[in-house]
């Protein structure tokens, strides 16, 4: 029985995105932000905790995208290049897209972010800077040349998601300036007009949140404290 | 008279050859030497902090490690000759000032030797939180060398 959408709809409006996506995207755009000064700044303690907190919203979204809402979940955008080959030849036209919640070009974006960022984060864990002063909390598993590699590895890696959060920046404005479609709007409200669209998101259970969020946090925790148990 | 010879003669085959092995160092073989013996200061550094996470480290590891560092930074002095920066064409992070500001350097280097020696004592101790805490210090006086004297990325 499909759960009738609440977020962001009012008259003629339908839900795009739940509260927990929204949170997930906006807390990742403003952590990753703060990792980079952080350790542009030596503060490496921050740099840690920031680190942490991406790794926990990274396990809740993934979890997320197996009992999240409908629109947060891996079945309902990852398509395969057919699908993807057939929406990129609509691409240049001058409308906003039919569908609800990501399409299959903009479906491969998210699974490279999240890859990356999940590089990003599990190298992080196990990285040693040079001088063996500062490192992951999983570093004491690996040695001091092997975690001097999984540091490289992590500054390459910075390199390629700032490529790709440019990339993403960019498909939003084309979508804004040549397709007329505000993608941002909803990521912040939630909905967006009916448009074509008659059906919106369907809403997960409060009980999968519950799950996500304490699974998230649990193992964040402990990978945080180097896995001792 | 032949052993006053003798050992004059050594003495001089000796000099000749220490003037003969400075000269015959290019820089490029000065500056691998000294990148070696910091990757040994880092690798011994990441064994301290390694058993410092630990609820019960081998304070036996740190003393030695903690020992080997203030070794290595003792040497220091002899491993940056004038024309061992980064005028001599060699990839290396050690800044020009090194030699412009020496006291400056030496000083610092002297102060982490000394946090070193501190540390190698707390190991002796079995309390922890003294360990960590002068791990810590080391931490802080290597990076105040760090951040003045050697180029970031």
């Amino acid at each position: 029985m499909p759960i009738p959408p609440k977020a962001g709809p009012g008259p003629g409006r339908i839900a795009v995105w739940d509260v927990p996506v929204r949170i997930v995207h906006w807390a990742i755009v403003g952590l990753i932000a703060f990792s980079w000064y952080s350790a542009e700044n030596h503060m490496m303690d921050w740099h840690r905790y920031s680190g942490f907190a991406i790794l926990g919203l990274l396990i809740f979204r993934i979890l997320w995208g197996f009992i999240g809402s409908s629109t947060a979940r891996f079945s309902a955008f990852v398509r395969g290049p057919a699908e993807i080959r057939r929406y990129a030849g609509t691409l240049r036209k001058r409308a906003p897209g039919a569908g609800v919640g990501h399409n299959p070009v903009g479906a491969l974006s998210v699974l490279a972010l999240l890859l990356v960022i999940m590089v990003q984060v599990g190298t992080g864990l196990f990285a040693v800077d040079v001088d063996g002063i500062e490192s992951g909390p999983l570093s004491e598993r690996v040695s001091f040349d092997q975690g001097r590699l999984l540091a490289e590895v992590h500054e390459i890696s910075f390199t390629v998601l700032q490529v790709l959060v440019v990339l993403h920046v960019f498909a939003i404005l084309f979508y804004l300036l040549y397709k007329r479609d505000n993608l941002v709007g909803p990521m912040i409200v939630g909905g967006r007009k009916t448009g074509d669209v008659a059906r919106g998101m369907t809403r997960a259970p409060r009980r999968n949140f519950v799950i996500a969020a304490t699974v998230a946090a649990v193992t964040g925790w402990f990978i945080s404290q180097g896995l001792h148990f | 008279m032949l052993r006053v010879i003798l050992i004059a003669g050594a003495g001089v085959a000796l000099l000749a050859s220490v003037g003969a092995s400075v000269q015959a160092a290019a820089p490029e073989t000065i500056i691998q030497a000294r990148k070696a013996k910091y990757r040994e200061i880092g690798k011994a550094f990441k064994s301290i902090n390694d058993e410092v996470k630990k609820s019960a480290p081998d304070r036996g590891l740190i003393g030695s490690s903690a020992s080997l560092i203030a070794g290595n930074l003792r040497q220091v002095g002899s491993l940056f000759p004038a024309g061992s920066g980064p005028s001599s064409g060699v990839r290396t992070k050690a800044l020009p000032t090194i030699w412009t500001k020496w006291p400056e350097f030496a000083r610092l280097n002297a102060a982490a030797t000394g946090e070193a020696g501190k540390l190698v004592l707390a190991s002796r101790g079995a309390d922890v939180a003294a360990i960590a805490a002068q791990a810590r210090s080391l931490g802080k006086a290597c990076q105040a060398c760090h951040q003045q004297f050697r180029d970031e990325d």
